[in-house]
């Protein structure tokens, strides 16, 4: 298998519903790599909350401002983007679920489903980015 | 085009495979405009070919070129134009159906842009220079949510 | 990236059922006609191509498929196609190829007919 980068980039309204179409692609991408079926499912939900999260807080369903999915297959790896256009910074990494703040609830949710997670707040709007290994990076110890 | 709007755009690299999330995409953007059964099967396989093509054809299979895959919507129809960056041989014409005595020799272009021309209520492509543009209509069933 | 073809071959007396589990495309070619000729060096005169494993053809596969059909003509092979869904066995008949092979709803349809006609033939 080739060691080049591919890189597959979908936009998408800010409009719920639409992350069903992000959902469908990285399981489609996933699929192909070679993930379990098991491991897909938890991408797919990573990626709704993900979607959800720059259409809700990021683009505050300004349905004309898109959400960017931005999917890069690397030999051992799928890392995805999702960007949206938010002015501020909308999220602070969340350590534990706090019932109080809904908007969390979706943050903590993908730091359990993927390998590794990074949020952070760009000039052009926030970003989240999830890793997932085809051979897991396990914790040397519990 | 009478209200054309752009609900979802997708790229591609130029790789044989590839072509697989470009009918998804479009499938679950069908799915949520209450396109289903037969005439969604329809427009997977149409767009199937026509990303073929320009992977195979317009990118001459360079990975790092993309296909871009626009899905649309009009008052009517659900639209979806295949764009290659016509780095290579492209093909407008028509295919014909297989005659065994005389089997198409590895063409299966021809093939493909005969599939799309059945299937789907309305094809255009247009050459230019920098890209051919695939362009394909599928009428809406009446009840469509916006 | 594609979903790479796998396919399995079990004798349903009187015929050979190839079982064709993922993707028919140009990455199906090896797999395919290597299938096609170890049956066919073994003896298999009837053989049907069981699709329903499979929920994406495209043209490159179906021009692999028309080759085949192009040799069991020529070598006097039986070869026939089941299993497609509604929306293929449409597919192939828009491209001309059910004026060349038999398709059948299923494998049982098809080794059933298949059957039927072997021993109808005279002893």
């Amino acid at each position: 298998m080739s060691s080049e980068k591919r890189i597959i980039h979908l936009h998408i309204p800010s409009e719920l519903g639409y992350e069903k179409v992000a959902m469908g692609a990285a399981r489609s991408v996933a699929q192909a790599m070679g993930f379990s079926g098991d491991r897909i499912l938890d991408l797919q939900t990573a990626v709704a909350e993900a979607c959800t999260n720059a259409m809700e807080h990021g683009n505050l369903l300004n349905a004309a401002q898109r959400v960017e999915v931005v999917m890069t297959v690397e030999e051992n790896a799928l890392a995805i983007d999702v960007n949206d256009k938010g002015a501020d910074a909308h999220f602070a990494e969340p350590q534990i679920y706090d019932h109080n703040k809904h908007r969390g609830m979706g943050m903590y949710i993908i730091k359990q489903l993927v390998d590794e997670v990074q949020w952070s707040s760009r000039p052009q709007g926030g970003q989240v980015r999830m890793v997932i290994y085809l051979e897991p990076k396990e914790d040397a110890e519990n | 085009m009478p209200n054309k709007k752009r609900l979802v755009e997708l790229r591609i690299p130029s790789i044989f495979g590839y072509e697989k999330v470009a009918m998804v995409t479009v499938m679950a953007v069908a799915a949520r405009l209450g396109m289903s059964g037969e005439r969604a099967e329809d427009l997977r396989t149409a767009v199937a070919e026509a990303c073929i093509n320009a992977i195979e054809y317009g990118n001459r299979e360079d990975a790092g070129t993309p296909v871009t895959i626009t899905v649309s919507i009009d008052d009517h129809h659900l639209i979806v134009d295949v764009r290659d960056r016509a780095l290579g041989e492209t093909r407008p014409h028509m295919g014909r159906m297989v005659d065994l005595q005389n089997p198409p020799s590895g063409t299966h272009a021809n093939m493909g842009l005969f599939l799309i021309h059945h299937l789907v209520d309305k094809v255009d492509i247009v050459c230019r220079d920098n890209g051919t543009h695939v362009h394909m209509a599928m009428r809406l069933p009446e009840m469509v949510l916006h | 990236m594609a979903q790479e073809l796998k396919v399995t071959a079990r004798h349903v007396d009187p015929v050979m059922v190839l079982d064709l589990q993922g993707d028919v495309t140009m990455f199906a070619e090896a797999e395919l006609t290597r299938s096609y000729h170890l049956a066919v060096d073994n003896g298999a005169r009837e053989l049907v191509l069981n699709f329903a494993g499979t929920d994406y053809i495209n043209s490159a596969g179906i021009a692999i498929i028309i080759s085949l059909l192009t040799e069991a003509r020529a070598s006097g092979v039986s070869l026939v196609i089941s299993g497609l869904s509604s929306h293929y066995q449409k597919i192939f008949r828009m491209v001309g190829l059910t004026q060349y092979a038999e398709v059948f709803d299923t494998v049982d349809d098809a080794v059933r007919e298949l059957k039927s006609r072997t021993t109808a033939e005279p002893a």
